[in-house]
């Protein structure tokens, strides 16, 4: 007996709605690797900042926020990642008159600095490198010698392109126990000028990592900074995107060595280098 | 003996208050010579105008947490050869610094002798070792008798109104007893440093014109007298009887404070719906008061104090009253003829002395600066005491405080008004107590120490821990080096492309080239305009679009080579050249942020290594210096003239290099403590000499 054609198209249709649940599965498996083998790289950061409006070089009002944030620790020392916009608000909303203003302009200082980690063991720490325009402030733990669990960056995995999936993984706040919280999503728009950048459907919490479908690191969440003052904020420019692992190793390069990070480097020399 | 001593003693001080007996004015023999107008004016101007100093001070006031100088200018009258001179408590009161101009030009530094802030009356001495010419004895001004003052007498009022030259100006007497309507109480009154002034004085108010500056300057009388001491004006002027004044000055000359009396009643005008036209009402009585204590209620009709009936009909009669009791001898007993409920009483009151801090002549203690807990405190003054309703003065009062300090940080915030009762489990009773507790634990100290401290509220007792120290550190960590484009740029507005027949372009226009820098060398010129980058449209046309060229540049690698389209010539359609310029994109300077700062705590400013656009933008060139970056009001600094901006390029001889040189010239002024410190900055592209007198007792 011949097989029909609707019989041929049906098996077929099987084969791939298998093919497609399978596929979904290997995500999900993935997904739940990254959860049992990366979450202890998930930190949270405490942040103590003191904002200060400054008029005419002179300090006119100081309000102090204490925050929570997300962060990836990416080598063994604690090295850390966060968003650098939630260390130095002002600086996403430009508030700034320029960076030598004497008119007036906000500054903020942050007072206190910990790497949280998930048994709420804490570690007093300094940021030791921004940048404002990727969004990244790298956070070290002020002890020597400490060893915690990290995730590597690397580079030269497959990228992905729109709607394909990612993992996400981050840590809920105190309130939830600071539990690991995992998320299957799609990648809603690649960004490719000047740089990268990967686009989720789903909110993302800066700082922390996300992965291909196969478990591969992208890179980490981050929000996109930019555009001039006049041409407002738009919720499209509030969204975290994904900044791939390529940019962010080649900024860690000039993240000072641990012991110049504890003198507290200042001052470096004045002349552009060509 | 010791009588005969005595009564030498006041003999000579009464010469000195109330008479020249050396060195009056040249021409000056008595009454005024009759004939002109103009002649008895020069005749009375003569008298005094010699004795006329204006004062130049720098004083004191504390608020936002810190000891904040001032520089300040008024009046005053050389009362004695030797240089006693008086002007009001608050021209001098509070200075820390004076130096006084003579009628003759000459300068003298002066010392305050001593203050009352209740008839605003303060009493300075001049130093004539400080004189450029110096003389064996200062011109001086004689005291008349300022009771025999009638409205419509003719006054003159001398002085230095907004710290001009020493002038004077002419009016009548309007009105021999003035004083604050009752209108005005509901407001304040008149305070001076806790201080009601209108308690004891009635002013003198004329018509001569005064201003700011003119303050603590005489008021003369027809025949060259002092009957007054300019003080307030509010569309009249005011002065304070001459014969207060030199009352007070004696006091203040022989004792350095006016001894005063207390017997806590407050009191005022009989009310009109009691009917009777004699006695003054007692309104209250103060908790443990010599008047409590004497039986002395509210409501009660004081009829005559110490035998001598009492009339307060009305405001002006109060201060003679409150000067009766003010100057009962303390410790005497006086009986008070009472009327109460309508009945006759009496009452034995002792006297107390009126203030503790008798010595600085205010009702309210001193503010003193606690940089550790970024707050002002005082201790708790007897009438303080009262007010907050503590059963003991113990306790360090804050003041004020300084934004973010220690004191507002803490959770819960400490506050103005609040009171330090104990620090780390050791009672605090007064300052004294807590700079004790603050050195034990803050001394020597890198970082802030977390302190427990209890604080009085109210009527509550709470805890808190204080961070007390060093300021914490600002956060200076470094900014990632980025690509920079090595060029000043505006933005290439919608307006400018249509006036150059450019209409629809878009992008940025160099308005400055660094020398030597790569733009330069890459062959980008004045005047030209960038278009796009590697063919990214460089999408401004609005003055707000000034930050899209940067940001597109910072996202490129340094090294990286871009191509740049450029229009050349643009201004001239014939000339205008299409080109496109390659450039590799070279690390960015260090930013501002960055660079080495210096925090001088006792100056009070703050200065930082030069950045690049320091040296091309703020022409600094190639000269050394550092870039002043912040200066505290009221601050050593500030009253230098200092200015935020200044390049600052040597202290007294020694050039300053950088950051880390100027800390090390600073160290040695502070050590050295020299009478003068000399800055000299650049301000734009001018240079200036900056000298300051630090008063070297103060923190």
């Amino acid at each position: 007996m011949k097989p029909t054609r609707s019989l041929v198209f049906g098996t077929l249709l099987c084969c791939l709605a298998m093919a497609g649940w399978a596929g979904e599965e290997e995500v999900v498996q993935a997904a739940k690797e990254i959860a049992r083998t990366r979450k202890d790289a998930i930190v949270q950061v405490t942040l103590v900042l003191q904002m200060k409006a400054v008029v005419g070089g002179r300090e006119a009002g100081v309000q102090e926020h204490k925050l929570e944030v997300n962060g990836t620790v990416v080598d063994p020392s604690g090295l850390a990642v966060i968003s650098n916009t939630q260390t130095d608000p002002s600086s996403l909303f430009a508030m700034e008159g320029g960076e030598d203003n004497p008119g007036f302009k906000m500054e903020t200082n942050l007072t206190s600095v910990k790497i949280v980690l998930a048994d709420g063991k804490e570690y007093p720490a300094k940021v030791v490198l921004r940048d404002k325009d990727l969004d990244l402030a790298f956070v070290r733990p002020d002890e020597k010698g400490l060893t915690l669990s990290h995730i590597e960056l690397k580079t030269g995995g497959a990228p992905p392109g729109m709607l394909d999936s990612v993992i996400t993984l981050t840590r809920l706040d105190r309130t939830a126990n600071r539990e690991p919280a995992v998320e299957i999503a799609r990648v809603m728009s690649v960004i490719r000028k000047p740089r990268v950048r990967y686009v989720l459907a789903t909110m993302i919490e800066p700082g922390t990592p996300v992965f291909d479908r196969s478990g591969g690191l992208l890179g980490l969440a981050l929000m996109r900074v930019g555009g001039s003052r006049g041409a407002g904020m738009s919720l499209m420019s509030m969204l975290p995107s994904v900044l791939p692992c390529e940019d962010i190793l080649e900024v860690m390069k000039q993240v000072p060595p641990p012991e110049a990070a504890k003198e507290g480097k200042e001052g470096a020399a004045d002349t552009p280098k060509k | 003996m010791k009588k005969k001593l005595l009564a030498v003693g006041w003999l000579s001080l009464a010469v000195v208050v109330s008479g020249c007996v050396v060195g009056g004015s040249p021409g000056a023999s008595g009454d005024a010579p009759a004939g002109t107008d103009d002649a008895a004016v020069r005749h009375a101007m003569e008298r005094v105008f010699p004795a006329l100093i204006r004062i130049h001070v720098v004083a004191e006031q504390h608020g936002e947490g810190r000891q904040q100088r001032f520089e300040a200018a008024g009046s005053g009258v050389i009362i004695s050869p030797d240089g006693y001179a008086v002007t009001n408590h608050h021209v001098a009161g509070n200075a820390r610094w004076i130096r006084c101009t003579l009628a003759n030009k000459d300068e003298a530094d002066a010392v305050l002798v001593g203050t009352d802030a209740l008839a605003d009356i303060a009493v300075i001495k001049l130093d004539p070792k400080t004189l450029k010419k110096p003389v064996a004895a200062f011109p001086c001004a004689a005291f008349g008798d300022s009771s025999k003052l009638r409205v419509g007498d003719r006054v003159l009022a001398m002085g230095s109104p907004l710290a001009l030259s020493q002038s004077v100006t002419l009016g009548i007497v309007s009105n021999v007893e003035m004083v604050m309507p009752e209108i005005w109480w509901g407001y304040g009154g008149f305070k001076l440093d806790g201080e009601e002034v209108g308690t004891i004085v009635r002013w003198i108010a004329h018509d001569a014109a005064i201003y700011g500056g003119n303050s603590g300057g005489p008021l003369s009388d027809g025949q060259g007298r002092i009957v007054g001491i300019n003080e307030i004006g509010f569309g009249l002027s005011g002065a304070i009887p001459g014969n207060l004044a030199r009352d007070v000055a004696r006091h203040l000359i022989e004792r350095g404070h006016v001894p005063r009396s207390w017997i806590g009643v407050e009191v005022r005008p009989v009310l009109r719906s009691a009917g009777a036209d004699s006695g003054v009402l007692v309104n209250g009585v103060m908790k443990g008061s010599p008047a409590e204590k004497g039986g002395v209620k509210p409501g009660d009709l004081i009829l005559a104090y110490d035998g001598d009936p009492v009339v307060v009909r009305w405001a002006e009669e109060l201060p003679a009253f409150n000067r009766t009791v003010l100057e009962t001898p303390v410790g005497k007993t006086v009986k008070l003829d009472l009327l109460r409920d309508g009945k006759p009483a009496t009452a034995r009151v002792t006297t107390e002395a009126y203030v503790v801090t008798a010595a600085r002549g205010r009702a309210r203690e001193e503010d003193t600066e606690f940089k550790e807990w970024g707050a002002t405190f005082r201790n708790i003054s007897f009438l303080a005491a009262k007010e907050l309703r503590r059963e003991t003065r113990d306790g360090a009062l804050v003041s004020s405080l300084r934004p973010g300090g220690p004191c507002g940080q803490a959770k819960p915030a400490i506050g103005p008004g609040d009171i330090v009762v104990e620090v780390a489990g050791k009672p605090v009773t007064d300052l004294a107590a807590l700079r004790i507790e603050t050195d034990r634990i803050a001394q020597g100290k890198a970082e802030p120490v977390p302190t427990v401290v209890a604080f009085a509220r109210k009527s509550q007792r709470l805890l808190t821990v204080v961070k007390i120290g060093p300021s914490e550190k600002e956060d200076r960590s470094p900014e990632v080096r980025k690509a920079w484009f090595p060029a000043s740029v505006q933005v290439f507005t919608r307006d400018l492309a249509e006036a150059m027949g450019l209409a629809g372009k878009k992008g940025v226009l160099i308005t400055q080239l660094y020398p030597g820098q790569a733009a330069e060398k890459a062959g980008f010129k004045l005047g030209d305009i960038l278009t796009d980058v590697d063919g990214t449209q460089i999408d401004a046309t609005h003055p707000e679009d000034d930050r899209v060229f940067p940001e597109m540049i910072r996202r490129y690698r340094v090294g990286t080579s871009v191509e740049v389209s450029v229009i050349r010539d643009g201004g001239a359609e014939r000339e205008r050249k299409d080109v496109k310029i390659s450039i590799e994109l070279p690390q960015a300077p260090v930013p501002v942020r960055e660079m080495k700062r210096y925090k001088d705590l006792r100056f009070e400013f703050t200065a930082r290594d030069l950045a690049f656009l320091d040296r091309t933008e703020a022409g600094a060139g190639g000269e050394q210096g550092v870039y002043v970056d912040a200066v505290e009001g009221g601050s050593w600094a500030a009253l230098a003239h200092m200015a935020v901006g200044d390049i600052l390029l040597s202290v007294g001889e020694r050039p300053v290099k950088d950051a880390a040189a100027l800390e090390e010239i600073m160290k040695g002024i502070v050590q050295g403590r020299p009478r003068h410190v000399v800055f000299f900055v650049r301000r734009g592209i001018h240079t200036m000499f900056l000298e300051l007198e630090p008063d070297w007792g103060a923190k």
